[in-house]
C-alpha cells in the first residue's frame, strides 16, 4: 500500500487525525500536495458512486467528509499556487421555516468532493440571510432546500428578493428537496433542479465549466 | 418519570449536554452508538425477505432501539443541548402507557388500540389519508369523498395548496388561514356525509405551531379532547425544537389524543436497513417520553424515492411492528407512502404489499399516499379504498405471516422494477366525477380487475 492510498484508507475509515499525520508526513518527504488532493477527490467521488447505488450510506459519506475537511484544512496552504483557477462557491441552507436538513446536507458533501467550495448557512434561513451570504462569498451558485409543500414558497421568495435587488444573473439559483419538481423550478423562475445531491453536482458542473 | 410531566422533560432542553452544532453531535454520538447498537444486538437482514417471521430478531430490535434511545437522546436544535432520558424514565414512560383510546363519538366512536401479531381479535384501526395537496377549489370535496369510505376509521383530510390564490406559506398569514379553512371544510364536509363524529387527525396544512394553535376551536375547528387528533414531528433524526414541543403543549393543553410523526430516511444518518430500522423503533420511543404522544405515526422512507413500499422497507416496518407489538404498550400506524400515482396498477400493488406485510405484524394501516407525495390532486379515495379492504382480508382471513410472506413476494415481482419509474398516474378530476363524489367506471373497472387479480393469489375478502 502505498503513503496516499493510506491517507485515502484513513480518510474513508473516518480517522481524521492519522490522515492529517500521515499528509503531514507525505508533504515533508516531498509529495506534491496537489497529488495527494487528486487522491482523496477521486477516493470521495469512488465513495459517492457507492453511496448512489446504496453500497455505503449517509454515515459514511459524513465520517469521510468530515476527514477529508480536516486533511484540506493541512493541504490548503501547499495548494494555493498549484491550483490554477478558485473553486467555485455555493450557498447551500435549508429555506425559512423548515428545519430538514438531512437532503442539504448530502448535497454539501457531494458538492464538497466535488472540488466545489461549499457554505452552508443551515437550516431555517432567512432570504436575507442567503442574499446577504451570497455577496459577502461572491456566490456562483445558491441552493435552496425544502422538505415541506409550506415552505417550498421560500424557494420563490428568494427568487423575488434576488429581482428585486438586480442582482438576477450573478449566480445561479438551485433548488430542490423532495416535494419540489422540475415544473415548480420552472414556474418560480430557478436556474437549475435537479433529481438528488449528484445530479445537482453534474448540471453544475456542466454549467460552471 | 411520568408522560404528563412534560415541565420536567422541557427542562431537559436547558440541561443537557451542550453541542454547538448538530453535526457535531451526529458524528460523536448518533452515528457511533448506532453501530454499536447493530453490533451488539446482532441486527442482519438478509436482503430477499418481506414479512419477518424470526420473533428473537424482533425482540433484540426492541432492546437495540431503547438502548440507543437511552444512549443518544434527543438533540434540541434551539438550545443545542441533547435531551437525554434514564433507563429508568423510559421503562416508566412504557409502563404507565395506555394500551387503547375510544376516540370519535356517537356512531363512528371506535378503538384505537395496540394490535398483536396475527391478532385474531382485534382490527385494524383503518386511517385514511392521501397525505397530498389538494387546490382550494375542490379540498371540501374530497373531505367529502373520503368521508363516504365504509371502511373508514379516522380521516387524515388533504392539505390545502392556497389561500385565495396565494401559496400557503409556513409561519405566514396563508397558512394560519389555510389551516382554519381546512378545519371548517372538514367540519361541514363531515356533516355533509352523516360523519360528523368522526375522529380526524387535524390539521396537516399547519405546518407551525402558531397555524396548528389557530386552527383549534370547538366549534368550528380541530375539536378538544377524543373527538380529534393531532401530529407532532420527530425532525431528521433524533431532532427537536422548540417549536415542535410548543406543538405538543398546546395538543396536551387541549386535550387531544394525539400522535408523533416519525420517519426515518432509509439510506439517511442511520445507515441502511438494520440501523434505519432501529431509528424508527427508536423514534416510537422518542414520542412517548419527549412529547407524551398517544400513537406514533411511522414513515420510514426511502432516501432515493421518497416511498415506503421497497423490499427493504416493507421488512422494515414488518420488524418494527411485530418488536412494538411483542414489547410494549404503545399504539402505532404504519405509513403508505406509493411511488406510482392514481389510476396506475402499480399503485394497487404497492397498496396490497404494505397492508399484507404490516397486519399480520400488530399493525394498523395509514393511507394511501402518492406518486412520492409530490404533486397537487394526485390522491384518490379509490387506492385507499384497496388498500384498506386488503388489510382488512388479512385480518379476517387470518392470513399467517409465512402466508403474507409469499404473497408479498409474489406481488413485489410486479412492481419492483418500476420503482425507479415516473408512474404518476392521473388526477382525482380525472378519476372522480367531481360532482358525484364516485369513482369514473373505468377506473372502478380497474380497481375491480385489482381485486379479481389478489383474490386469484389467495386473498379473500370478506365482501
Amino acid at each position: 500500500m502505498s503513503s496516499i492510498a493510506e491517507v485515502r484508507q484513513n480518510m474513508v475509515d473516518g480517522d481524521g487525525d492519522a490522515a492529517v499525520a500521515l499528509t503531514n508526513e507525505l508533504i515533508a518527504g516531498g509529495t506534491p500536495a496537489q497529488e495527494i488532493m487528486n487522491g482523496l477527490t477521486e477516493e470521495m467521488g469512488l465513495l459517492g458512486e457507492k453511496f448512489e447505488n446504496f453500497e455505503v450510506f449517509l454515515p459514511d459519506l459524513m465520517i469521510a467528509g468530515d476527514a477529508f475537511m480536516q486533511i484540506m484544512s493541512v493541504l490548503k496552504e501547499h495548494l494555493v499556487k498549484a491550483s490554477d483557477a478558485p473553486s467555485k462557491t455555493v450557498i447551500i441552507g435549508t429555506v425559512k421555516g423548515d428545519y430538514h436538513d438531512i437532503g442539504k446536507n448530502i448535497v454539501g458533501i457531494v458538492l464538497q468532493a466535488s472540488g466545489f467550495n461549499v457554505v452552508d448557512l443551515g437550516a431555517d434561513v432567512d432570504p436575507v440571510a442567503y442574499l446577504e451570504a451570497a455577496r459577502k462569498e461572491k456566490a456562483d451558485v445558491v441552493g435552496l432546500s425544502a422538505l415541506m409543500t409550506t415552505t417550498m414558497p421560500g424557494q420563490e421568495e428568494f427568487i423575488k428578493l434576488v429581482k428585486d435587488a438586480g442582482e438576477k444573473g450573478k449566480y445561479l439559483v438551485c433548488v430542490g428537496g423532495a416535494p419540489t419538481s422540475v415544473e415548480w423550478a420552472e414556474r418560480i423562475g430557478a436556474d437549475v433542479w435537479s433529481f438528488d445531491a449528484f445530479e445537482c453536482a453534474a448540471k453544475l458542473k456542466k454549467l460552471l465549466g | 418519570m411520568s408522560t404528563f410531566r412534560m415541565w420536567e422533560v422541557f427542562a431537559k432542553a436547558d440541561d443537557g449536554p451542550f453541542y454547538k452544532e448538530q453535526s457535531e453531535w451526529m458524528l460523536k454520538s448518533f452515528i457511533p452508538q448506532m453501530k454499536r447498537v447493530i453490533k451488539e444486538h446482532d441486527i442482519k437482514y438478509d436482503g430477499k425477505s418481506i414479512v419477518n417471521q424470526d420473533d428473537a430478531l424482533a425482540d433484540r430490535t426492541w432492546e437495540a432501539a431503547k438502548d440507543f434511545f437511552i444512549s443518544v437522546g434527543v438533540y434540541n436544535q434551539d438550545t443545542h443541548r441533547v435531551m437525554k432520558f434514564s433507563e429508568r424514565e423510559v421503562n416508566e414512560v412504557l409502563y404507565t402507557k395506555r394500551p387503547k383510546y375510544m376516540i370519535g363519538a356517537g356512531h363512528d366512536q371506535r378503538w384505537l388500540r395496540v394490535r398483536s401479531i396475527e391478532d385474531k381479535e382485534r382490527r385494524p384501526f383503518h386511517l385514511f389519508s392521501p397525505d397530498a395537496n389538494f387546490s382550494t377549489d375542490i379540498h371540501k370535496k374530497a373531505c367529502m369523498a373520503y368521508l363516504k369510505e365504509p371502511l373508514l376509521d379516522g380521516l387524515c383530510a388533504p392539505l390545502l395548496e392556497d389561500f385565495m390564490g396565494r401559496k400557503a406559506t409556513s409561519q405566514n398569514p396563508t397558512e394560519v388561514a389555510a389551516a382554519m379553512e381546512h378545519a371548517m371544510n372538514l367540519r361541514d364536509a363531515q356533516r355533509l356525509v352523516g360523519r360528523p363524529d368522526v375522529w380526524t387527525v387535524s390539521v396537516g396544512t399547519a405546518e407551525s405551531a402558531q397555524a396548528q394553535i389557530a386552527a383549534g376551536n370547538p366549534v368550528w375547528g380541530v375539536r378538544q379532547s377524543h373527538l380529534d387528533g393531532r401530529m407532532v414531528s420527530i425532525l431528521t433524526e433524533m431532532t427537536t425544537n422548540n417549536a415542535m414541543l410548543n406543538k405538543s403543549l398546546h395538543y396536551r393543553s387541549y386535550g387531544n389524543v394525539f400522535g408523533n410523526l416519525c420517519g426515518a430516511i432509509f439510506g439517511g444518518h442511520a445507515g441502511g436497513t438494520e440501523g434505519t430500522l432501529i431509528l424508527q423503533t427508536a423514534y416510537n420511543i422518542e414520542g412517548a417520553c419527549l412529547y407524551g404522544s398517544c400513537w406514533a405515526l411511522n414513515f420510514p422512507f426511502h432516501l432515493k424515492w421518497q416511498s415506503t413500499t421497497t423490499r427493504q422497507l416493507l421488512w422494515l416496518q414488518s420488524v418494527l411492528s411485530q418488536a412494538m407489538s411483542r414489547n410494549s404498550n404503545l399504539i402505532f400506524l404504519n405509513n403508505l407512502f406509493a411511488n406510482a400515482g392514481p389510476g396506475t396498477d402499480q399503485l394497487y400493488w404497492e397498496c396490497a404489499n404494505h397492508a399484507l406485510a404490516t397486519e399480520c405484524c400488530g399493525g394498523n394501516p395509514w393511507g394511501a399516499a402518492t406518486c412520492r407525495n409530490k404533486f397537487t390532486d394526485m390522491a384518490t379515495p379509490l387506492e385507499s379504498r384497496f388498500y384498506h379492504e386488503v388489510s382488512e382480508a388479512s385480518f379476517k382471513s387470518r392470513l399467517t405471516r409465512a402466508k403474507c410472506e409469499e404473497l408479498c413476494q409474489k406481488i413485489m415481482e410486479k412492481y419492483e422494477k418500476l420503482i425507479p419509474v415516473d408512474n404518476y398516474g392521473k388526477r382525482i378530476q380525472e378519476i372522480y366525477d367531481m360532482d358525484k363524489l364516485t369513482p369514473r367506471q373505468e377506473y372502478l373497472d380497474q380497481y375491480e380487475r385489482m381485486r379479481d387479480e389478489l383474490c386469484k393469489m389467495g386473498v379473500e375478502f370478506p365482501y
